[in-house]
């Protein structure tokens, strides 16, 4: 056995330049390969983290029936103890508390549905980035009375610029209609123009003011350290808040966590294409080598090559051109990964437009080892198919034939 | 003279021809597959964004896209009604008059969005007939009665026969405000849409806000969604300069860019595919150049010109890299019309996941001749830079040498 698989080894050296192409084309392709999968891979959970940033933040908790209805009613109870307990727990980074009502914003021409969210102006930006994403103006840096910050289109909706007032309507803790007049004092823009039209922001304190009451919280938003393991910790935190509902970033999006989950079938659909590609430029390679070496197998079997030995140094023919290869290309698509991933990829040169749908301009491309893993196994699959069917085109030889070929 | 003896060329040795048009392809049927579900899942997302809801066309007053608001809304009438008929394509005109109302209930009020319709030609672009799930259906536009969409009435604790009360603002400023019976409650499948939308019969919605004869939209249904330039070529010529015709593109550049990044990528990944196949293909001519190592010398020896030697073999490959191609072809054309109409149905989560947004739990496949085409005529391109190499063979190739077996 051993001297059959020695044998191999000297076959394929016998074409050097042919074993080169293919075990150059197995480890170029799979390091390219697992290289783009972890591009696409780290541009989405960049995306992923921005929208968690941006809208959602990783964990919500509200009561049960302000999920069902959003009414300013449905507060949490004793809000900001809950809020302390919360920053106290392990694996939280930061936690802000919002008073939501939800209404109409209103101008002379037009009037839009809109949540309006009273925040914290200092604390806002520990867990979410929406103070960042300021197009114009300040984020309640001002003195003004009643400043509001608004989104981009919905400004542009409603006709108003920076300085303009707009009327927000909404229904108080006893569903009373109130309203009240602000001063648009910044203009924000995110890259959902849906998110920019529906959301506006005010202090906590003036919105407690215009609703009697003083610092509701209807929502609290968490920040964590690890997007992975939001659910976990948010079953966590259920445990410790019964009566109120606790929810990760995937109950509350589920649009994210089909994105997520859709990248990721992507990732495998591209890399069985890439294997089978690989294991038929393979197949084809191994076949032309039989046809070439009609006479010398045939030779071979004259002599007295049993069948088995045969099969095994074709098969063992096909694997040394796969692997030699394969774990290079894996190593160097690990190397390139871990390199860019450290550093990133600048893409600001080449594509301008990334950010406004979400995509940051450096990419840091990152790859679970798992992949790594799969692409290993599928890989292995794929030769060991790729092996047997010239294997058996070698034995169907006829020796007395073969060796009258050409 | 030399492509006749390619051509007999090619076939002395079968199999090593099978062999080599085998590799093209293959190369030809991976990177159709791939683009296919590429393209496939392009026009599945236009499909269910755009077609479900907005339309593939809409015309409006003009600025009404800039400021949308019921004063830029346009009067129903009888030649803009005839222009758009006559549009050969088009297989549903559907009327729209649609604002933003506060809606109240027994248990307080919500933001929502109105949306006046003509019950029977909508059932033709976002089908509330096919979303209901309690009650009954509009039918006619000026039936007293909305339908409302789940979340909304979850929020507002409604049911069917109870009482919905609309207030707003109408055209020119006028206070709209009116109480309607729910007939039916219709599940919208994007999720921001279930939580605001109020389907209003089209007359009631112009009673409402004082709009008669009004409308803010006029979307129009097609038979495909390929037909989009030309339609909205032919509108923009017959109609008059204060409407706009705009299509999905225009209306929805997020869907647009999604596309493009998503294609972007999707690029990128086909390159990465082409240059694995490319060396298979190297692969192959490689090996058979080397085996013909012998043959070649013999001609150059016996007086052959080197040049005329070396086109000869190039004709070879080309021969050999067409048939590959249209092989290809023939071999992906049943492989994804199959597809095209029994898709890949997923399982599991994620399929849950995108049930839940309304959509089929699908792998598309696209079966655009563009795709056959342009994936043939790519992998043809690339054999014919790989065939170069014989040529450059055969001018190096030392006789002496070559011709010793």
């Amino acid at each position: 056995m051993w001297t059959i698989i020695k044998i191999s080894w000297k076959n394929i050296w016998r074409n050097p330049v042919r074993s080169s192409v293919v075990i150059a084309a197995v480890m170029l392709g799979i390091w390219a390969g697992i290289f783009i999968v972890g591009f696409t891979n780290g541009m989405s959970l960049q995306r992923l983290h921005d929208q968690l940033d941006t809208y959602t933040g990783h964990i919500q908790i509200h009561t049960p029936a302000f999920n069902n209805d959003r009414k300013v009613s449905e507060y949490i109870p004793n809000g900001n103890s809950v809020l302390s307990q919360i920053r106290k727990t392990p694996g939280v980074i930061a936690a802000i508390g919002h008073t939501i009502a939800t209404g109409l914003a209103s101008s002379s021409t037009n009037s839009y549905g809109t949540s309006i969210v009273g925040v914290k102006p200092q604390q806002e930006s520990t867990v979410l980035r929406l103070p960042h994403k300021l197009v114009e103006g300040t984020f309640f840096k001002g003195a003004k009375r009643f400043p509001v910050v608004i989104g981009k289109s919905l400004a542009k909706r409603l006709n108003v610029h920076l300085g303009s007032k707009i009327v927000l309507t909404f229904q108080d803790t006893a569903n009373n209609i109130t309203a009240s007049a602000f001063r648009i004092e910044g203009i924000f823009k995110t890259s959902s123009n849906t998110y920019d039209e529906s959301h506006v922001f005010v202090r906590s304190g003036d919105l407690n003011n215009l609703l009697g009451t003083h610092d509701l919280i209807h929502e609290i938003v968490i920040k964590t350290g690890d997007a992975e393991k939001d659910l976990a910790l948010s079953q966590k935190i259920q445990k410790t808040l019964p009566g109120l509902s606790v929810q990760s970033w995937q109950e509350v999006a589920p649009e994210l966590r089909l994105l997520d989950s859709t990248i990721k079938l992507e990732i495998y659909i591209f890399m069985t294409i890439l294997v089978l590609a690989l294991a038929l430029g393979i197949v084809n390679t191994m076949l032309m080598a039989i046809l070439e070496r009609t006479r010398e197998l045939g030779m071979l079997m004259a002599v007295g090559m049993n069948k088995k030995r045969v099969f095994l140094m074709i098969v063992s023919e096909t694997f040394f051109l796969s692997f030699i290869g394969a774990p290079l290309g894996i190593f160097f698509s690990w190397l390139t990964i871990h390199i860019t991933g450290e550093y990133g990829i600048n893409l600001s040169m080449v594509a301008r437009g990334l950010s406004q749908f979400g995509y940051g301009s450096i990419i840091y491309p990152v790859l679970d080892n798992i992949y790594y893993f799969h692409i290993a196994l599928m890989m292995v699959a794929a030769a060991l198919l790729s092996a047997i069917y010239p294997a058996i085109k070698a034995l169907r030889l006829r020796p007395v034939q073969a060796i009258r070929k050409i | 003279m030399i492509v006749k003896l390619a051509w007999r060329n090619i076939w002395r040795n079968k199999r090593r021809t099978f062999i080599t048009v085998f590799s093209v392809m293959l190369a030809v049927f991976l990177s159709i597959l791939t683009r296919s579900m590429q393209f496939g899942s392009y026009d599945k997302m236009i499909q269910n964004i755009a077609g479900t809801f907005t339309g593939y066309i809409q015309i409006h007053k003009k600025g009404y896209w800039e400021e949308q608001t019921l004063n830029n809304s346009l009067a129903q009438n009888d030649s803009l009604d005839q222009v758009i008929h006559s549009q050969k394509g088009v297989t549903a005109v559907v009327p729209r008059l649609q604002s933003y109302v506060l809606a109240s209930g027994t248990h307080g009020s919500r933001a929502a969005f109105v949306l006046g319709i003509d019950p029977r030609v909508e059932n033709k672009l976002s089908e509330p007939r096919k979303r209901l799930l309690k009650g009954k259906n509009l039918t006619s536009s000026d039936q007293n009665g909305v339908l409302i969409a789940q979340g909304l009435a979850e929020q507002l604790q409604l049911g069917v026969q109870d009482t919905l009360v609309l207030l707003g603002q109408g055209y020119h400023g006028l206070s709209a405000a009116g109480k309607y019976p729910i007939t039916g409650i219709v599940k919208i499948p994007q999720p921001d849409l279930n939580n605001v939308l109020i389907y209003l019969p089209i007359k009631r919605a112009q009673n409402l806000f004082g709009a008669y004869n009004r409308l803010t939209a006029i979307a129009l249904v097609l038979q495909k969604a390929d037909e989009v330039p030309q339609v909205t070529q032919n509108l923009r010529k017959e109609l008059p300069s204060h409407y706009e015709v705009m299509t999905w593109q225009k209306m929805m550049p997020e869907l647009v860019q999604a596309i493009q990044a998503d294609n972007a990528g999707g690029l990128i990944m086909l390159m990465v595919l082409y240059m694995i196949v490319g060396f298979g293909i190297l692969g192959t001519i490689l090996m058979m150049t080397a085996e013909r190592k012998y043959e070649l010398g013999i001609m150059i020896a016996v007086g052959m010109h080197r040049f005329k030697l070396g086109f000869n073999v190039f004709i070879e490959s080309l021969f050999m890299a067409l048939i590959g191609a249209l092989a290809g072809i023939l071999i992906s054309l049943p492989v994804i019309w199959y597809f095209h109409i029994h898709p890949i149905y997923l399982t599991g989560d994620l399929a849950r996941g995108i049930e839940k947004f309304g959509m089929e739990p699908i792998i598309p496949f696209s079966v655009d001749p563009l795709i056959l085409i342009d994936q043939a005529m790519i992998v043809f391109g690339m054999t014919g830079l790989i065939a170069l190499y014989p040529i450059w063979y055969t001018f190096q190739l030392k006789v002496n040498t070559a011709i010793r077996p």
